[in-house]
C-alpha cells in the first residue's frame, strides 16, 4: 500500500543585479535583504557594487510516497 | 427438532430487527428529531473549522507576543489584547457631505493610535520594526475578528435552533478559513521583511527611481523622486521603503500636482489587483482610473486633483490571488514587474509630449522594497 502525501515547500530567492552592465546573480534570501539595497559584493565584469533587484518565493510541490 | 427451533428463533430475531428499523425510521421522521440531528451534524462540521480559525488566531497572537518580548516591550500580553480588540467606527453615511475628510480623519486616528501604543511599549525600536509590529497587529486584529464573527453566528444558530443559519455559516466558512490562512501566512512574510505580492507597485516605482536626480517626502511615509524618460520629466511616488507601509500616495500626488499648477500630462497608477478564478497570476492589464485598493481618502485625492486640471489617469494592474497579494511575492508577480515597467514607459513615450511632466504612482505595501 502506498501513501501519497502532497506538501508544499518554499524557497525565497534574492536577485542581485549590476545596474551598469545588467549582470545578475541569484542567492538565498538573507534576513535584512530588501530591494534596492546595495550589497557587499561587486560585479565580476566591471566592479560596480551590486544591488538587490528583486526578492521572490518559489513554491515547490513535493510528493512523498 | 433443534433445526426447527433455530429457524423459529431466526424468524423472531428478523421480525424484531425489522420492527426496530421501522421504529428508528419513524423516530427519525419526527420533525424535532430531524432538526436536532441536522443541527448536530452541521455544528460538528463548522465547529471543527472554527477550531482551526481559533488555532490560527492564537498562533498570530503568540507570534506578536514573542516579537514584543524579544524587544523587551512593556506588558506584551496586555498590549496584544488591546490591539486585537481595536476598532474604528465608520463615519456617518446618511449625511454624505465631507464624508471623505471624516473618513480620512478617523482612519488616520486609528493608525496613529496603534502606532503610539506600540511606540510606548517599545520606545527604542526603529521605524522598520515598528511598521512590522503594526502589520502584525493588523493580522492579529483581523484573525480575532474572523474568529469572533464565526463563533457568534454558530452560537446564535444553536440558541435559535436554526439549521438555516447554520447552513449559511457552513457555506461561508471555507472562504473565511482561506482568508484566515492567508492572514496567518502574511504575518511571517511581514515579520521577515520580505516583499509581498502587493509590493508590485512599489517595486516598479523603485526601479523607475533608480537614476533619480532628487528625492523628497511629499507626505508621511511617502517618497517621491524626479527622473527623466525620453525627454519627459517623470515624478515617481511610492510608500517609504522598506517599511511595511502603504504611505499616503493620494495626498502626495495632490500636493505635487498643485505645486506644478496642474501642468501634468498624465498620472499613471500601478497596483496589484485581485484576479478572478481562472485568470493567470502575473498577467498585466491596462485601464483607466486610479488603481488603488484604498477605502477612499487616498484614491479620491488623486481623482479630485486629476478632474480639477483635466489630467488623464491610467491604471496598470498585475493580477494575483488574495493570498498571493499579502504573502511572499511569487515568481510570476516578480516577472510581471518588468512587463508592467515596460508598459508604463510605453504609455509615457506614446501618450505624452516631449518636455511634459508625468506622475507615476507605485501603489501598495512597500514591505521589503526600498528606493
Amino acid at each position: 500500500m502506498s501513501l501519497n502525501v502532497q506538501s508544499q515547500s518554499q524557497e525565497t530567492k534574492t536577485i542581485l543585479k549590476c545596474t551598469k552592465c545588467g549582470y545578475t546573480e541569484e542567492r538565498q534570501f538573507q534576513p535584512g535583504d530588501f530591494v534596492m539595497k546595495i550589497v557587499d559584493k561587486t560585479c565580476p565584469k566591471d566592479g560596480t557594487p551590486l544591488i538587490i533587484w528583486g526578492i521572490y518565493t518559489v513554491k515547490q510541490e513535493q510528493k512523498a510516497k | 427438532m433443534m433445526l426447527f427451533a433455530q429457524a423459529d428463533q431466526g424468524g423472531i430475531y428478523s421480525l424484531i430487527s425489522t420492527l426496530l428499523f421501522i421504529a428508528f425510521l419513524l423516530i427519525l421522521s419526527i420533525p424535532d428529531i430531524q432538526l436536532g440531528f441536522q443541527m448536530w451534524r452541521l455544528s460538528s462540521i463548522v465547529e471543527k473549522e472554527l477550531g482551526e480559525i481559533k488555532r490560527m488566531s492564537d498562533n498570530a497572537r503568540n507570534k506578536l507576543i514573542d516579537m514584543l518580548k524579544s524587544l523587551n516591550a512593556k506588558d506584551p500580553q496586555g498590549l496584544v489584547d488591546t490591539l486585537a480588540e481595536m476598532f474604528v467606527i465608520d463615519p456617518v453615511s446618511v449625511e454624505p457631505t465631507d464624508i471623505i475628510s471624516r473618513m480620512r480623519h478617523l482612519l488616520r486616528g486609528g493608525e496613529s493610535k496603534i502606532k503610539s501604543l506600540i511606540k510606548d511599549s517599545v520606545p527604542n525600536a526603529d521605524p522598520v520594526t515598528i511598521s512590522k509590529l503594526e502589520v502584525s497587529a493588523e493580522v492579529v486584529n483581523a484573525l480575532n475578528l474572523v474568529y469572533k464573527v464565526v463563533r457568534h453566528y454558530i452560537n446564535l444558530a444553536k440558541k435559535l435552533k436554526s439549521p438555516m443559519l447554520m447552513y449559511q455559516v457552513q457555506m461561508v466558512i471555507p472562504i473565511l478559513k482561506r482568508m484566515a490562512e492567508a492572514y496567518s501566512k502574511a504575518q511571517d512574510t511581514f515579520k521577515d521583511g520580505k516583499p509581498v505580492g502587493d509590493s508590485l507597485g512599489p517595486l516598479v516605482a523603485a526601479r523607475l527611481m533608480l537614476n533619480a536626480t532628487r528625492k523628497w517626502e511629499p507626505a508621511e511615509e511617502t517618497v517621491a523622486a524626479e527622473t527623466t524618460v525620453e525627454g519627459r520629466k517623470v515624478i515617481v511616488v511610492k510608500a517609504l521603503g522598506p517599511l511595511a507601509t502603504v504611505g499616503r500616495p493620494g495626498e502626495a500626488v495632490a500636493k505635487i500636482v498643485e505645486e506644478h499648477n496642474g501642468q501634468i500630462a498624465r498620472i499613471i497608477t500601478v497596483d496589484a489587483a485581485l484576479k478572478l478564478e481562472g485568470e493567470q497570476t502575473g498577467s498585466v492589464a491596462e485601464g483607466v482610473g486610479v488603481a488603488m485598493g484604498d477605502p477612499g481618502p487616498e484614491k479620491i485625492a488623486i481623482e479630485r486633483v486629476a478632474t480639477k486640471y483635466g489630467i488623464p489617469i491610467d491604471a496598470v494592474i498585475v493580477k494575483m490571488g488574495m493570498d498571493e497579494a499579502i504573502t511572499d511575492m511569487p515568481k510570476e508577480v516578480y516577472d510581471a514587474a518588468e512587463k508592467a515597467e515596460s508598459l508604463v514607459r510605453k504609455i509615457i513615450t506614446e501618450r505624452t509630449p516631449v518636455g511634459s511632466s508625468v506622475i507615476v504612482v507605485g501603489v501598495g505595501n512597500t514591505s521589503g522594497v526600498g528606493q
